[in-house]
């Protein structure tokens, strides 16, 4: 007997295969959780402390502007009371003013106007001609209102010098005489662009920082030809709150917004007390979860390993479930290809164990039973071969008798094939006899058919000719006639022509 | 042991010494640094000043000269030709950024950089009257810098020397007529002297040899045919031959100087109002860090240096002369 081979399983189909899987995709499915749960949480306290990273960042940053502005209104602010402006000579005003340009570099120039607002003294860094630019700026009736009747200082709005291209800001404290009534303002132009040297100095924590006034207007950012271009930032959602008086300093946690170049940020305001500006502090949001990226990569990598590590151990495990089932199957495919002496070697004491105890005890009796069945059907052939020699015996005899019987058939019809042949040479001689008298017949009628025809065309001719010399005459009857016709009213004319003459 | 296991363990082991090492290393991701190549182009050995300022403040910026920016530095003194030859050394070399002063070198590096795409940051070049910017904000060229404030500057020179000596009326001045500053600087002059009561007496020159000759003659001539004299913005006035001449002229008619630079007040100028070179320098080198960092040089807006007052209060008084106590106050250094 020859061992049946088990149908091949496809890889993906087999038991081992699909436990490993299961396993895997069990275990791989509690990694993801934890990890997303981590992710989550982590993302919840990344997000707060950036934004307070941030508000620090802007408060500082917000700090050190207002400083900036407020140490000039300080420095106009002395001056004006130290120096008793509002009584000094000239020569004293014109002294105190200096000394604001040599204790300030950012102060182009300085001018003390009376209470009239005429303008008592100015000094300035610049030339005469250039100082003067300022003139066009001033903006004369804010400077009192905020001076004179509220009695505080004032900033203009931020302006660009032409020739330099640098940004300015005109600031004014009220001055008052020795009964602290107001007598006149004192003016300083100053040159922000020492502003925008703090403002590039800043370190905003791999993002951007940048000052707008109320209205959204850029005036200070590192790309400084945007602040020039007169940049409005309205749209970005960080200004958008500044202009709508919302407070983002004290927010707990970061938010997304577009910032000042489009991209996503989380960012932060600030907002001065004096003058009406605000700090912007913007982080890319990639660069501001750049730690929390990094770790999740790496939780990453730990669920890679994980899986690999669960994959490794699934097949292990599977490979211990399923090798017994194997060896099984396998014992079971040689017995069922007849081999009875196939042996299970398995030896766990499991459910799979037993099994395979009484497969090999199935094994014995199948074997013992098909020993004695084997003995029958040797007994049996010899028998079914005697009684099929008996049968070839019968065959043999009736084929003999049948081929004689064939021979006797064969000369009779060789017989009436010979007779059959001899009557159609004769038939064909009769018909080829016929054929020769048909064939004589038909031409004595064609020749006698020509000469009838030939006389009958001579006829044809003669009546033809005859019928032509007729129209001849009748033609000519017809002329005669007219002639005839035509004399006859001519002698009817001539003998009318007797009658009147 | 079985194979398959071994392998197993050893993939196990690595996986898990990677992750760490690569937690750890992305932290601080080591960037190829790259090395800047500036070539520097001094116009003048009178400026050269401009160079350490611009070198000093690189530094403290982060370039660390030998780790992470190399400098070649060409001196050609008032030589065309020789400007010329040191740019296209630095295009053949494909440096990062040409940094020149003042005026002449930064329109030759212009000119032969041309089409390639080297940026030009210059230092105390003039833009007025002269298509080096298309403007102050925008100065386009793929070139930024420090401009030379001359027209501004000479305005407030003049002013200095009416209020310091303010019977001068015929003022001398000897220029360049081809020197790019010089038209705006006139241009400005003219009409403030004349607002002034005052009379120019103009000497053009063209070149080192005609601007002695001029200041010889007239010192020949024992005539001083002026009140006072003031330096122009141009490389004559301002090359060492040049000063030292003119500083003999004012000097032997005693004549009050308007000076520039702090070397003109220390040489007999009753006052010098100029620039800072160290500060000049300096503005320029946020310029080329924006540059390095990837801004497009002509859309970085053109730098303006602040003014500096020197006073010669020594010479003043020999002169007769009284200095504002408001001058005084405002100067940045005082000759005694």
């Amino acid at each position: 007997m020859s061992d049946k081979k088990a149908k091949k399983i496809p890889i993906f189909r087999s038991l081992r295969v699909t436990l490993s899987l299961a396993f895997l995709i069990f275990n791989f499915s509690i990694l993801l959780v934890a990890i997303s749960l981590g992710a989550y949480f982590n993302f919840l306290v990344e997000k707060e402390s950036i934004a307070s990273q941030q508000n620090l960042i802007a408060r500082d940053s917000a700090h050190l502007v207002e400083n900036f502005i407020a140490n000039k209104i300080e420095l106009l602010a002395i001056t004006a009371s130290l120096n008793n402006l509002a009584s000094s000579s000239e020569r004293n005003v014109k002294l105190a003013l200096t000394k604001i340009l040599a204790d300030d570099p950012s102060v182009r120039q300085t001018i003390l106007l009376d209470a009239a607002d005429n303008e008592i003294a100015r000094v300035s860094r610049t030339s005469e001609n250039a100082s003067k630019e300022i003139n066009d700026k001033l903006n004369i009736d804010d400077i009192m209102a905020q001076t004179k009747d509220l009695d505080k200082a004032y900033y203009s709005p931020v302006y660009v010098y032409e020739t330099t291209s640098e940004p300015m800001i005109v600031l004014a404290v009220p001055v008052h005489d020795i009964f602290k009534d107001y007598s006149g303002s004192l003016l300083a132009e100053v040159n922000l662009k020492f502003m925008w040297d703090i403002i590039d100095r800043l370190d905003s924590g791999n993002g951007d920082a940048y000052v707008v006034d109320r209205g959204g207007k850029l005036l200070a950012y590192k790309d400084t030809n945007r602040v020039l271009k007169n940049e409005n930032l309205r749209d970005v959602d960080e200004v958008k709150e500044f202009m709508a008086n919302e407070e983002s300093s004290d927010r707990k946690s970061a938010t997304f917004s577009t910032g000042l170049n489009g991209d996503l940020v989380t960012a932060t305001h600030v907002p001065l007390l004096e003058p009406d500006w605000a700090v912007v502090i913007e982080t890319p949001v990639r660069n501001a979860y750049d730690a929390m990226v990094r770790w999740l990569s790496f939780e990453l990598l730990v669920v890679l390993l994980g899986l690999i590590i669960i994959w490794l151990g699934g097949s292990m495990l599977s490979k211990k479930i399923t090798d017994p089932i194997i060896s099984l199957r396998d014992a079971v495919t040689k017995i069922s290809g007849g081999n009875l002496d196939a042996k299970i070697d398995i030896k766990s004491k499991n459910e799979i164990g037993q099994l395979a105890s009484a497969f090999n005890e199935m094994t014995v009796k199948l074997d013992d039973s098909y020993s004695s069945l084997e003995k029958k059907v040797r007994e049996r052939t010899t028998e079914l071969e005697r009684e099929r020699g008996g049968l070839e015996k019968k065959v043999r005899e009736r084929t003999t008798e049948l081929e004689r019987e064939r021979g006797s058939l064969e000369k009779k019809v060789r017989e009436r094939t010979t007779e059959l042949e001899r009557e159609r040479g004769s038939l064909e001689k009769k018909v080829r006899e016929r054929t020769t008298e048909l064939e004589q017949l038909k031409t004595g009628l064609e020749l006698s058919v020509n000469e009838k025809t030939k006389a009958l065309q001579q006829k044809i001719e003669e009546l033809e000719k005859t019928n032509r010399i007729m129209m001849g005459r009748e033609l000519k009857m017809v002329e005669l006639k007219e002639e005839i016709n035509r004399m006859k009213k001519n002698l009817d004319s001539l003998s009318d022509m007797g009658k009147s003459a | 042991m079985n194979k398959k296991i071994l392998v197993g363990i050893i993939l196990i082991v690595a996986l898990v010494a990677i992750g760490p090492i690569y937690y750890f290393t992305s932290k601080t991701p080591v960037k190829q640094q790259k090395v800047f190549r500036v070539g520097i182009l001094s116009g003048t050995d009178a400026f050269l000043t401009m160079a350490d300022g611009f070198k000093a403040k690189m530094t403290e910026l982060g370039y660390v000269e030998g780790e992470n920016i190399a400098y070649d530095i060409i001196r050609t003194n008032a030589d065309p030709a020789g400007e010329k030859q040191a740019v296209k050394k630095f295009v053949a070399e494909k440096v990062d950024l040409i940094f020149t002063f003042p005026t002449e070198p930064t329109v030759s590096a212009k000119t032969v950089v041309g089409a390639t795409d080297i940026p030009i940051v210059f230092a105390y070049a003039g833009i007025e009257g002269f298509p080096l910017v298309k403007s102050v904000s925008q100065p386009g060229n793929n070139m930024t810098g420090v401009r030379f404030p001359g027209p501004e500057q000479m305005a407030k020179r003049l002013e200095l020397l009416h209020e310091i000596a303010p019977l001068a009326k015929k003022i001398f001045i000897i220029y360049d007529k081809n020197y790019p500053n010089t038209a705006p600087a006139l241009a400005t002059l003219r009409p403030l002297a004349e607002n002034f009561g005052l009379t120019l007496i103009e000497a053009p020159v063209t070149d080192m040899k005609e601007f002695l000759a001029v200041l010889s003659e007239k010192t020949a001539a024992n005539e001083a045919e002026a009140d006072a004299t003031l330096l122009m913005p141009d490389i004559l006035n301002h090359s060492p031959d040049g000063m030292t001449a003119f500083l003999a002229y004012a000097a032997k008619f005693n004549l009050p100087l308007g000076g520039s630079f702090p070397p003109t007040v220390e040489g007999g100028a009753i006052f010098g109002n100029a620039n800072d070179n160290l500060q000049v320098g300096s503005l320029a080198a946020p310029l080329a860090d924006k540059i390095f960092k990837g801004m497009p040089a002509g859309s970085i807006p053109v730098v303006t240096p602040e003014q500096n007052l020197w006073l010669n209060y020594k010479r003043a008084q020999e002169l007769g002369l009284t200095i504002p106590e408001t001058l005084m106050n405002q100067a940045d250094k005082i000759i005694r």
